[in-house]
């Protein structure tokens, strides 16, 4: 793995960049995290993945968005459109780093909206996979929510940031999220692999949105750990491998 | 793999802070306090380095030992050397909050470029006959217990001291997702490592939270505990009442933040 920092250098990026092992397919693929306490769990089987990519000859770029991890900003200064930027931003240093001839997304969670996004108004995404995806700013917020301070409300004041553990986020940002649906009905995807690591019944909803846009689409239910899922012992349960080794087969096929 | 953060204009002769992995999160620390502390501290001229230790994050899992401690010695030894032979600086500063912290303290012992060590809410056996005192107290003087006494229900003696029993603090320990980390460091243990660290000189700064009450609950337990350790003026202990184990609070941060960039502006000012 090779770290590295791109974009604006006052709002710059940590990527970590796994060059193919073996044969090169001129592939990249780039990884999307999860946002908030699903970020921390997931952060090893992002990274498992990149590692499976590369061994299958992807060129694999993980990163930070703004405010995130290792990259700079705070929370406080986060909105949508920049999370939305930086998955742009990766894509273009992905392709700047490799003489590639085609493009993956993959996302996790809210990362997986964020992709589909992207991947919506991009046509240089020729694959997507969207892992237990959240596909609305609703039920990111959510998963936000369960981050609030114990003892905290929930409810906000007009003008004042919304304090989640350590840190603020700035009402701009929640109520973008708010509003956030991607895949409308005219939306634009590459082929899409939708991977459930839960059951069969958990994104209905996913699928219904994803069919009535005439999307070229695939369910693969390979139940295995939630990784981000909070009940599940973060030490202990290991990777979903089995879907995680589909991920990487049905992107280097493609291929 | 670390992120070196360095001041406008890097004192090599000031001693670097190095962040160890909290538990299995990565380098960015949990909610992201090893990234904050590290910018913080860059304003205030510190330098610092926050690695993921072997098989943690982006770093490799190691194969050429078995041992935990001694893989986490090595790593830490590993951080240290890089450091040292990019920037300079042979003087260091451990800082770790949970199994950071009990990895800081065990590396600091066999390392002597460590000059200082910051360990939160450090993973310790703690516990005493005032610990307990203060767990009963407290849910004596809870709004429950009372609506109890004055309706008739007066909780026994034996219902209220369950909770300090060894089997809850398991599972506390695992709600808290601090089971298999790392075992709780005997007293004795504890109580030799901090006399050698200051017996060489070594600043100490040891920060508790209310996060681990079954362990922790008041802030003269370090003293009673150790009670010529706690005079000793290299030493230094705060309790953050009300605080959770990872800060998650931003008043219970910058209260920390505030103590760390404090205690390390007065032992190694300029």
């Amino acid at each position: 793995m090779i770290p590295l920092f791109f974009g604006e250098w006052e709002r710059r990026l940590f990527g970590a960049y796994d060059p193919p092992q073996g044969i090169d397919q001129r592939l990249g693929v780039i990884v999307c995290y999860p946002v908030g306490p699903e970020y921390y769990r997931a952060y090893s089987a992002c990274q498992w993945l990149a590692r499976r990519l590369a061994m299958a000859g992807a060129h694999v770029l993980r990163f930070d968005y703004y405010g995130t991890g290792d990259s700079a900003g705070d929370m406080a200064d986060v909105t949508l459109p920049d999370w939305q930027r930086n998955v742009e931003e990766a894509v273009e240093e992905l392709e700047d780093l490799a003489n590639l001839r085609s493009v993956a997304a993959v996302g996790l969670r809210f990362g997986a909206a964020l992709a589909a996004s992207v991947a919506d108004t991009r046509d240089d995404i020729d694959r997507l996979v969207m892992w237990d995806p959240i596909l609305s700013g609703i039920g990111c917020l959510r998963e936000l929510e369960s981050l609030l301070v114990p003892g905290r409300s929930a409810d906000r004041n007009p003008g004042e940031p919304f304090e989640l553990k350590a840190e603020f986020y700035d009402h701009a940002f929640i109520d973008s999220l708010e509003g956030f649906v991607p895949l409308q009905r005219h939306a634009s995807l590459p082929p899409t692999l939708i991977m459930s690591t839960r059951s069969e019944t958990a994104y209905q909803d996913v699928i219904k949105r994803i069919a009535e846009a005439g999307i070229d689409h695939s369910l693969a239910l390979r139940p295995g750990p939630c990784v981000w899922d909070e009940s599940q012992d973060i030490v202990n349960s290991g990777v979903p491998v089995e879907a995680l080794t589909e991920i990487v087969e049905w992107i280097t096929k493609a291929a | 793999m670390g992120v070196w953060t360095q001041p406008d204009d890097l004192d090599a002769d000031r001693p670097a802070v190095v962040m160890i992995s909290a538990g299995v999160v990565h380098r960015a620390g949990p909610w992201r306090l090893h990234t904050q502390l590290a910018r913080v501290l860059a304003g205030d001229g510190f330098a610092s380095f926050r690695f993921d230790l072997s098989g943690i994050g982006d770093s490799e899992r190691r194969t050429d030992v078995t041992h935990l401690r001694e893989a986490i010695g090595l790593d830490v030894s590993a951080a240290l050397d890089y450091v040292s032979e990019r920037c300079g600086v042979d003087r260091f500063v451990l800082l770790g909050l949970c199994s950071g912290a009990h990895d800081a303290l065990l590396s600091a012992v066999s390392d002597p470029r460590v000059v200082g060590v910051v360990a939160m809410d450090l993973i310790a056996e703690m516990r005493n006959w005032q610990h307990h005192l203060w767990h009963v107290g407290k849910r004596f003087l809870s709004g429950p217990a009372w609506r109890r006494l004055l309706t008739g229900r007066i909780p026994r003696l034996p219902s209220v001291m369950k909770r300090t029993s060894s089997q809850p603090q398991r599972r506390r320990r695992r709600d808290l997702g601090l089971e298999g980390v790392r075992p709780p460091l005997p007293r004795v243990e504890l109580a030799g490592i901090l006399s050698r660290l200051l017996e060489r000189d070594t600043r100490l700064l040891l920060i508790f939270s209310s996060g681990l009450e079954w362990n922790y609950n008041h802030g003269s337990q370090f003293e009673e505990n150790f009670p010529t350790l706690a005079r000793h003026p290299n030493l230094t202990h705060h309790f953050l009442r009300g605080a959770d184990h990872t800060l998650g609070a931003r008043e219970d941060r910058a209260a920390a933040v505030e103590c760390i960039r404090e205690w390390l502006s007065v032992g190694f000012a300029r």
